[in-house]
């Protein structure tokens, strides 16, 4: 029987993704072909870079790159690296990391009143960023854990945040902690993975009026995760946190604390104007507080100085920026494309009605896959933690994309999805 | 089409869903022998969660109403390879509502279709969607849209022949 051997040229995938490989008989005849002993191979490429920094942004001697392939433009994700003479380039000012220090003074030295127009990020690299040379910004990581004693509802810190937790006391007696006038609130929720997000919320009311910002931080292990649950809520007249609750899931404890916190409110001499504001809050945007509570976010609290880290067992927490609370990690959302667009029934489903009005989206992104990830990325935070939903609006590329489907072991999958 | 189909196609033109489903409880209940009601009304049901517009109030009764059906006639049907042609397409789409974690059962039910009605390449062509990898499915749908009786038999069917059919348009627009 005659036979062919076929070779095809190495491929070389750029990014993340799935390959297909289809072996199929194109022609015309009649004749069997069959195909046999097909060999993949699949070579990993190699390390090109990597990089270790001290805290004021010098590389340490264990850095290495491999031979004319170096990235210089590594700091805060733009400026770059002159291997000549090793400033950060900034688009204001060039930063020598190994004195920790801008060469040329701050252009708008006038909005800060620091020891040296030429220091670099208040001099606390771990607090502060300097992404553009002209104006020290918080580091959201280190917001987490520089909250101001003047803030503060427990007064100094403790030692050991360990003690912390187990010093939590009634709600009463910490409602008396508290700074008038002041609400603030950290949030952290487990991914269930190898990290866990967190989720910074500062407001000076009980809506939201200051930003979310998403702290994602590695844990290399002992997942905090499932860990705590602690909610306060501060009332204007520092008298009313709303609800102290500590959940130790990964250790059998309790879980619900929302239901705690409307039946702390729902006894004699709690129903404050604060709470019945809160709730009419809640009842008025139900969207927003459903992002928060009903994925099983938690309520934080102010912790001194390393308390929310140790609290949270964070191990080599890095900023990622400012973005939505992730619920859903990345391979899951990998996962749930992958249920749709294996799946040609799903993908005409979803992508062959008219009335879903998906058209332009697709164009603009690019394909039915991005579509889908893209919808599911800007979904991740939003969808509960189990069960169906039902037209929950998100934003993509300008488009409020509603979705519906439900959240089968820890995977979104999506049913439909269309544009209004 | 049967008055029956034209009668229901109106109400879900209306978008009466509640009208449309009790019209077809009520002709189950007439004749529980009768595979095309069990389809119209789990492909009514299915469409009304996913697609449609409803009072929340009315969730639990449509998801309850359509596992219903979904059980009742599983069993009864399982050698009617219409019903597994049907059935099997839909349960790949959203198969929670069904009370099902995947969509072991949608392919199987696919695959014993086109096993019962080895000539019928409408059915082989379903079972083949459902294979992933598959590659010859494109080419199936276009030889069905080149049959006048098949594409006659599934406008018959009513919606749930539609929703097939459109299917079938997009996998020949992909060749």
């Amino acid at each position: 029987m005659a036979h062919n051997q076929i070779t095809f040229n190495t491929i070389s995938v750029e990014e993340p993704g799935y390959l297909y490989v289809y072996l199929s008989y194109d022609g015309d005849s009649d004749n069997w072909v069959y195909f046999d002993d097909l060999k993949i191979t699949h070579t990993p490429s190699n390390v090109v870079q990597y990089n270790d920094y001290y805290p004021f942004g010098l590389q340490t001697s264990s850095s290495w790159t491999r031979e004319n392939s170096g990235n210089n433009y590594l700091y805060n994700g733009g400026s770059e690296l002159n291997p000549a003479t090793g400033v950060y380039e900034t688009f204001y000012r060039g930063y020598d990391p190994a004195l920790g220090r801008f060469q040329q003074v701050d252009p708008k030295a006038v909005l800060d009143n620091g020891m040296s127009v030429y220091q670099y990020a208040g001099g606390n690299p771990i607090r502060f960023n300097d992404p553009f040379g002209d104006k020290k910004v918080p580091n959201q990581l280190c917001d987490c854990f520089s909250i101001s004693y003047s803030q503060n509802p427990f007064g100094p810190p403790k030692s050991g945040s360990s003690d912390w937790v187990s010093n939590i006391s009634t709600v009463e007696e910490n409602a008396s902690r508290m700074s008038p006038g002041e609400f603030n609130a950290y949030y952290g929720i487990e991914t269930g993975e190898d990290k866990v997000d967190l989720v910074q919320r500062s407001t000076t009311s009980i809506r939201d009026r200051g930003y979310i910002t998403d702290i994602l931080g590695d844990v290399a292990e002992n997942g905090m995760a499932a860990g705590y649950q602690i909610g306060y809520l501060g009332g204007a007249d520092g008298k009313l946190p709303i609800i102290e609750y500590v959940s130790t899931k990964l250790n059998g404890g309790e879980q619900g604390w929302w239901d705690k916190v409307k039946a702390w409110f729902s006894e004699d001499g709690h129903d404050s104007p604060e709470y019945k504001s809160y709730m009419a809050d809640r009842a008025a945007n139900p969207g927003f507080y459903k992002k928060w509570n009903d994925i099983g976010l938690t309520l934080g609290m102010f912790l001194p100085g390393g308390g929310l880290k140790d609290l949270f067992k964070i191990k080599g927490a890095t900023q990622v920026g400012t973005k939505l609370l992730t619920q859903f990690s990345s391979r899951t959302i990998d996962d749930a494309v992958g249920y749709v667009m294996r799946n040609p029934n799903n993908v005409s489903h979803m992508f062959n009605n008219s009335a879903h009005n998906l058209g332009p989206l697709v164009g603009k992104l690019g394909g039915q896959e991005n579509t889908i990830r893209s919808v599911l990325n800007a979904a991740n935070g939003v969808l509960p933690s189990a069960g169906v939903f039902k037209d929950v609006m998100v934003t993509v590329e300008g488009y409020s994309v509603y979705l519906r489907g439900s959240v089968v072991n820890g995977v979104p999958k999506l049913g439909t999805m269309f544009i209004k | 089409m049967n008055n029956w189909k034209e009668h229901l196609h109106v109400l879900v033109v209306e978008k009466k869903w509640e009208d449309a489903v009790r019209f077809l409880e009520e002709r189950i209940s007439k004749s529980p022998q009768n595979v095309e009601e069990y389809i119209q009304i789990i492909y009514l049901i299915h469409n009304i969660l996913l697609e449609e517009e409803y009072p929340e109030s009315l969730y639990n009764v449509f998801s309850e109403k359509l596992k219903y059906y979904f059980d009742a006639s599983r069993d009864k049907f399982s050698d009617n390879s219409e019903y597994l042609f049907f059935i099997g397409k839909i349960l790949h789409i959203a198969e929670w509502y069904f009370g099902l974690n995947d969509n072991k059962l949608a392919v199987e039910m696919q695959r014993k279709a086109a096993a019962l009605k080895p000539d019928n390449i409408l059915f082989e062509w379903a079972y083949r969607v459902s294979c992933e990898g598959d590659v010859i499915h494109n080419y199936l749908a276009s030889e069905i849209l080149k049959d006048k009786n098949l594409k006659a038999w599934l406008s018959a069917q009513g919606f749930p022949g539609e929703y097939v059919l459109n299917h079938l348009k997009a996998s020949v627009a992909e060749l």
